[in-house]
């Protein structure tokens, strides 16, 4: 799977890293002073890198648990983010990582327990109150688990703490960390949905949304929270038969008491990610659909976006009895909420 | 445009046996920097000379002459000294450090590869105790500094070939002897070049006007902002409508202004049929 990895030299002799390494034996070792001197430099293809990309191992120094853009997260917590990954082993044309990064090489910071150390401070911060952690936004956070075992080394610290709440973002059907876990009442491992049709053209090299609703009721029967995640929301010939179909099909499937949450996220791109993004795929339909370009985003119009809200709550309403969270969503490219 | 391949080597008796391979013919009369290329421009060869300074101004001459563009794969191919005895055996070069500055280089990884991989030390003058370094050559870090300029890291190719050793002293090397080291590999390295020109091929349409765009600009004025505009409207549009002739549309259109305005109001009522 990966064939090389750059090596940051001061994580050599990590013991992550040699587990790594034992794990690729023939894959290409390379040093480096700095992953910088790899990563997202100017002179790199996103594209070609997506065809084979590296493994870089790192050490992070800072900015482990940032706060969450304002606007974001759960409306009676303190929110947070930390990302352990930069990049995806996904592929989905409307991601905004392939217009943030130059590189599409997965870099990984091998220094966890610097992240447990700060997530453990932050709560400590915060006792007494609400605090919420969100993992995913840079990257997904169970697609290479297999490689990082970043969810299974993390968990039990959200075990320790259980009024601290955690967010796992993905489209992975990675169990592995939940399934050899207890369940954790705080821990909500959200799911990223589009209708199937849509998927298939646009969630490329992810697994199918038949197979993530299959996981996500392994997950529910075993006691885990989830969270529905209809981001970007996506419009076209159909939209509201194709939602439909896909709300339906969820709460055929998942008991809605195993339900966290629900939100919904806009497609929008910064005018110059968009631009760069659209330069790499310019025969990608998703971009000759209706989007706009005003104050710097292009996005589809306020109208279209509004209604597929709507819509979609009203069918999930519709569908099921009990009361359920709506969170709002932001545009992690932006740092700006879309749904006020 | 095509993709295309330029390759850049020191030494004549290196070029050699790829312009055979290659049926690449001389072109210019540089008597400096020689340049040949192939019937179809899917070749291109330039030598440099020895040195650092030599294969910066061959890039550049290169590059000019051939207008090259961002889908062009850059490739360095030459002898080098070694401290192991690998006579005669190819390397993929997938970091480069100069020894004048201890910078490093790093070549793109995105080929699948089976070749044998090293680092490459770049040395200003010839080394004569190479005991403690991989692979040694002259060229290769400004090679990947400036065609990562022009092209990205991921289309950049240094290989190399063992020419001396302990036990191959580099005073018994001979033209015909290095024309010899890349006549043994060169299947090898143009198998590699190729699948390299595949994917900068991804490239191509990157660079490719929309169809329709030139009869368009041709028919009604547009100005420089009008046209930048219009190349990003018609992407759109023929990706949204793939079997319907432009043209035919907009033969009614009276100017430019109208031709934006129709293509707009086309991609903003477009619903994508995603079955």
């Amino acid at each position: 799977m990966v064939d090389t990895i750059y090596c940051e030299e001061s994580v050599t002799d990590h013991p992550r890293t040699r587990e790594i390494f034992s794990r690729f034996k023939s894959a290409r070792k390379i040093s480096v002073p700095r992953y910088g001197a790899i990563f997202n430099k100017r002179d790199q293809n996103f594209k070609l890198q997506k065809r084979n990309p590296a493994l870089i191992l790192a050490r992070k120094y800072n900015g482990f648990v940032l706060p969450v853009p304002d606007g974001f997260g759960l409306s009676d917590h303190n929110n947070f983010y930390f990302s352990h990954m930069y990049n995806c082993i996904y592929d989905c044309r409307y991601c905004f990582l392939q217009g943030l990064y130059s590189s599409a090489n997965y870099v990984l910071f091998v220094n966890y327990e610097d992240f447990s150390t700060q997530i453990e401070a932050t709560i400590a911060a915060h006792k007494g109150k609400n605090v919420a952690f969100f993992s995913g936004y840079d990257c997904d956070s169970l697609a290479l688990e297999n490689i990082t075992n970043f969810t299974s080394f993390i968990l039990p610290l959200f075990k320790k703490n259980p009024t601290a709440l955690l967010e796992l973002r993905t489209k992975s059907i990675q169990l592995k960390p939940m399934i050899i876990s207890d369940v954790l009442k705080n821990c909500v491992i959200a799911y990223s949905l589009i209708p199937d049709a849509i998927s298939k053209h646009l969630d490329i090299k992810t697994p199918s949304i038949d197979r993530r609703i299959h996981a996500m009721k392994k997950l529910a029967a075993k006691g885990w929270k989830l969270g529905l995640r209809f981001d970007p929301l996506i419009h076209g010939e159909d939209w509201r038969n194709l939602y439909k179909g896909l709300i339906d099909r969820i709460f055929s499937e998942i008991p809605a008491d195993s339900i966290h949450s629900i939100s919904f996220g806009a497609l929008r791109f910064p005018k110059a990610m968009f631009k760069k993004i659209h330069s790499m795929y310019p025969k990608e339909l998703l971009f000759s659909g209706p989007l706009l370009s005003t104050g710097g985003l292009v996005s589809y119009k306020s109208d279209i976006e509004n209604e597929m809200i709507s819509f979609c709550r009203h069918v999930i309403n519709e569908t099921i009895a009990q009361p359920i969270i709506f969170n709002c969503s932001f545009d992690p490219s932006t740092k700006k909420e879309i749904i006020p | 445009m095509s993709s295309n391949a330029k390759w850049v080597v020191a030494l004549k008796a290196e070029a050699k046996p790829i312009i055979k391979a290659l049926g690449l013919n001389r072109i210019d009369k540089n008597v400096v920097f020689p340049v040949y290329k192939d019937k179809n421009a899917r070749n291109w060869l330039v030598i440099s000379g020895v040195g650092q300074k030599n294969v910066v101004a061959a890039v550049k001459y290169i590059s000019e002459f051939s207008d090259s563009k961002g889908c062009s794969v850059w490739i360095n191919i030459g002898i080098a000294g070694s401290s192991s005895d690998r006579y005669g055996e190819l390397f993929l070069i997938d970091k480069i450090t100069r020894a004048s500055s201890d910078e490093c280089f790093y070549p793109g990884s995105i080929l699948k590869s089976n070749l044998q991989k090293s680092e490459l030390l770049t040395v200003d003058e010839p080394l004569l105790d190479y005991s403690k370094v991989d692979l040694v050559d002259m060229e290769a870090a400004d090679f990947v500094r400036v065609t990562s300029k022009i092209s990205g890291r991921d289309l950049v190719l240094v290989m190399k070939i063992v020419s001396d050793g302990p036990n191959n002293s580099v005073n018994d090397l001979t033209a015909t002897r290095v024309s010899h080291l890349i006549l043994q590999n060169i299947n090898l390295v143009i198998d590699h070049v190729n699948k390299l020109i595949s994917l900068a091929s991804l490239e191509e349409e990157r660079f490719e006007n929309p169809k329709g765009y030139t009869a368009v600009i041709e028919r009604w004025h547009f100005t420089v902002s009008q046209q930048h505009e219009l190349k990003q409207l018609m992407k759109r549009w023929v990706v949204a409508y793939p079997f319907t002739n432009i043209i035919k549309k907009l033969k009614i259109m009276k100017n430019s202004r109208e031709v934006l305005t129709f293509l707009k109001h086309d991609l903003d009522n477009y619903k994508i049929d995603w079955k």
